[in-house]
């Protein structure tokens, strides 16, 4: 019953994929929030929750999971309380660790998918390379204001996150306004869907830029980096 | 040659448009010259910093690819699309 409005587009076979699969958010800022509500609502099977922060009043414009009651509370183990009530068929795993070189690795040996809530290039490099490394697939998204990105990094099939972007600088604190993570979070968790599913054209090789000011979805084409140290030789 | 440069974000706000043709040469010097004949000499700011080199804040992709990729080897061709937006890196 609680998939009966879902199963006309993804079938029972469909159903059963996502019931089957793991998938890791890391980040539980806006976009994690989001993305693994959906996720969770969707009926996927286990979902592993990464952050290291802990809630605060300034989260609270865009984070839907999390209340004034919750300030000063790990993120994550915040989230897992509200996903498991919306959901308590799925596994919901909470890690409270800031993902790098040293931790990568085992996370992904685990999951079958990785959702990008970060907010971070570093991380999300780290991230990107792990998911090249093992044939993961990786939904990437950022926002800034009003803006936002998204595309699929599907290692062998399209760029990978340093084809696209090289080298970047990080920025402290960029603004964001709550429904711009809500679209581009949602957006997250329909690719991930798609993907596990496999219903749909998923954006892989392309770039999706948005720009709430005046609604603006504009998709460009991205290419591999024939040079890529990371996705070249795959 | 023709080339389409579009331009995304406060670009668009900035600059008053998301596309213009430009003729040019085969160059990004060139390119950025042809530019900001149409959209204003500041519009060269949009591609290089203040040591001349391709700022690090916007990503440009020539036919899907970065820039950064084929920085020592541009040579635009007749038809070529020119794609500079600011990267959006928060969650």
């Amino acid at each position: 019953m609680r998939y009966k409005r879902q199963l006309p587009m993804i079938g029972d076979r469909g159903q059963m994929c996502l019931r089957n699969s793991s998938v890791a958010v890391v980040g539980m800022g806006g976009l994690g929030c989001v993305a693994a509500t959906y996720l969770i609502a969707a009926g996927i099977g286990r979902i592993f929750i990464v952050d290291r922060d802990f809630v605060n009043e300034s989260n609270l414009n865009r984070q839907f999971l999390y209340g004034m009651l919750d300030i000063g509370k790990p993120k994550v183990d915040v989230a897992a309380e509200r996903l498991r009530e919306l959901n308590p068929d799925v596994n919901v795993i909470p890690f409270q660790i800031d993902v790098d070189e040293n931790n990568v690795m085992n996370l992904i040996a685990e999951v079958d998918l990785v959702v990008d809530g970060l907010d971070s290039w570093k991380s999300r490099f780290v991230l990107n390379d792990a998911c090249v490394k093992t044939g993961t697939p990786y939904v990437h998204a950022g926002v800034s204001g009003f803006r936002g990105q998204l595309t699929v990094v599907f290692p062998g099939r399209g760029p990978c996150l340093r084809c696209i972007f090289k080298e970047m600088e990080e920025k402290s604190l960029q603004p964001v306004l709550g429904p711009v993570v809500g679209i581009i979070g949602s957006l997250e968790a329909l690719e991930t869907i798609k993907l596990i599913t496999e219903v749909g054209e998923p954006l892989i090789g392309r770039l999706l830029l948005f720009d709430g000011r005046d609604l603006d979805f504009e998709i460009v084409d991205v290419e591999r980096d024939p040079k890529c140290p990371i996705c070249s030789s795959i | 040659m023709r080339i389409t440069l579009k331009l995304f974000a406060f670009l668009r706000d900035e600059y008053g448009t998301k596309e213009v043709q430009l003729e040019c040469g085969e160059t990004l010097e060139s390119l950025a010259e042809a530019a900001s004949k149409i959209l204003g000499k500041d519009f060269r700011r949009e591609i290089f910093d203040e040591k001349g080199e391709v700022r690090k804040d916007r990503i440009i992709l020539i036919n899907g690819r970065n820039l950064k990729d084929i920085k020592g080897e541009i040579r635009f061709k007749d038809g070529d699309a020119v794609a500079v937006f600011p990267p959006a890196g928060g969650g």
